[in-house]
């Protein structure tokens, strides 16, 4: 694959599937220097594997995958080196906050929720949370369907019950 | 609240993107990370290649110029010196074919890309494992040749004007397995035990 063939790929599915990357980093990173590093680290990933992009899947599917996976690896590397974290380079900065977004306090609640549960739940609970089936899920994460629906009742069940507890 | 209300309340975000991306610094964010990814594994074996290649090359190109007549235990210990590091290079540029095919078997899955990363980390550590075997075997060997084509015997070798070679010797054995152990312990191993931790909570849901 051409290099601007690549560029032109990437440009696009991260203009139109951004969102799901803002989720993930959201998710899995919980302050503003770590979100823009989680961010970079996701978009170059997605530049990597644009071209082993089989077509197998749809786009957001692959790209919740990529993202899902690289949050993951990072989000492992990133509590090894908390202790250590070197400030980000000024040019480094990516993502700056959109000031109009009106804020929900129920979903900053959903938000702290999905972060308090493990790195595979909390992928789980994403793909869930944004409309994919257990087929699609399965297919993602390379698990049984069945494996699935047991991880998404006991996701459902625990945000069940914290809903209740912090009415 | 219901999982229904959650997924009404997560859905209202996507009107509403959190950040603005400035794509003119992405790109140079991802150009800059891109260097030393995957690229510093591919990096690393062509330059053994490469090193192994030169040092025999470089010491039979000297033997070849320098020499005015040449016995043939020279011309054989120089023909040795070029086989030992096309061995050792072969074994090198085989390998990484192995590791570079063997990649392409994973399953386009989170699951995948777990096994992946875990077969990226083995190839890694028995790499590391073995390097003595195909790489600092072969440059002692191929040393040791050179040694030999130049005719100098084994008590020349302890004499006073080369006797600094030794201590020097054993310090690099020692920062060779220093670094070797640093490596393994504080970067391959943790991570080879975090990708499995992940892959078993994926698996099954019961590893912490």
């Amino acid at each position: 694959m051409k290099k601007a063939q690549q560029q032109h790929i990437f440009e696009r599915w991260l203009s139109e599937h951004q969102g799901l990357l803002f989720k993930v980093v959201r998710a899995y990173a919980f302050n503003d220097h770590d979100r823009e590093d989680l961010f970079q680290e996701i978009s170059l990933q997605i530049w990597d594997s644009i071209p082993n992009f089989k077509q197998q899947s749809a786009v957001t599917t692959w790209m919740y995958r990529v993202a899902l996976y690289s949050a993951m690896a990072w989000s492992k590397k990133e509590r090894k080196h908390q202790d250590k974290k070197q400030p980000l380079h000024t040019s480094e900065h990516v993502l700056s906050s959109n000031v109009s977004q009106a804020k929900d306090p129920r979903l900053d609640w959903l938000y702290e929720q999905i972060a308090n549960l493990d790195e595979i739940e909390r992928s789980l609970t994403l793909l869930l949370l944004d409309g994919f089936s257990y087929r699609e899920m399965s297919k993602a994460l390379g698990i049984s369907e069945s494996n699935v629906g047991v991880k998404i009742n006991r996701i459902k069940k625990h945000l069940a019950s914290k809903s209740f507890e912090d009415r | 609240m219901d999982f229904k209300e959650m997924k009404v309340i997560w859905d209202s975000q996507n009107d509403q993107p959190l950040y603005a991306v400035d794509q003119e610094a992405l790109h140079a964010s991802v150009r800059r990370r891109g260097l030393c990814i995957e690229k510093c594994v591919n990096i690393f074996e062509i330059f053994m290649i490469v090193i192994l290649m030169a040092i025999a090359a470089i010491l039979v190109g000297k033997r070849l110029f320098d020499e005015q007549t040449y016995q043939p235990y020279q011309i054989v210990a120089s023909a040795m010196m070029l086989v030992v590091a096309g061995c050792a290079a072969m074994h090198v540029a085989i390998g990484r074919f192995r590791r570079r095919r063997s990649e392409q078997r994973f399953e386009s899955s989170l699951m995948g890309d777990l096994n992946k990363a875990i077969s990226q980390v083995d190839y890694q550590i028995d790499r590391l494992k073995s390097f003595h075997w195909w790489f600092i075997l072969p440059v002692a060997l191929i040393t040791a040749l050179n040694f030999a084509a130049k005719g100098v015997t084994v008590a020349e070798l302890f004499d006073s004007t080369r006797i600094w070679i030794w201590p020097l010797f054993a310090a690099s054995i020692v920062v060779y397995y220093l670094a070797i152990h640093v490596e393994l312990r504080h970067i391959h191993l943790p991570r080879k035990r975090n990708l499995e931790s992940l892959r078993d909570k994926l698996a099954n849901g019961t590893a912490g």
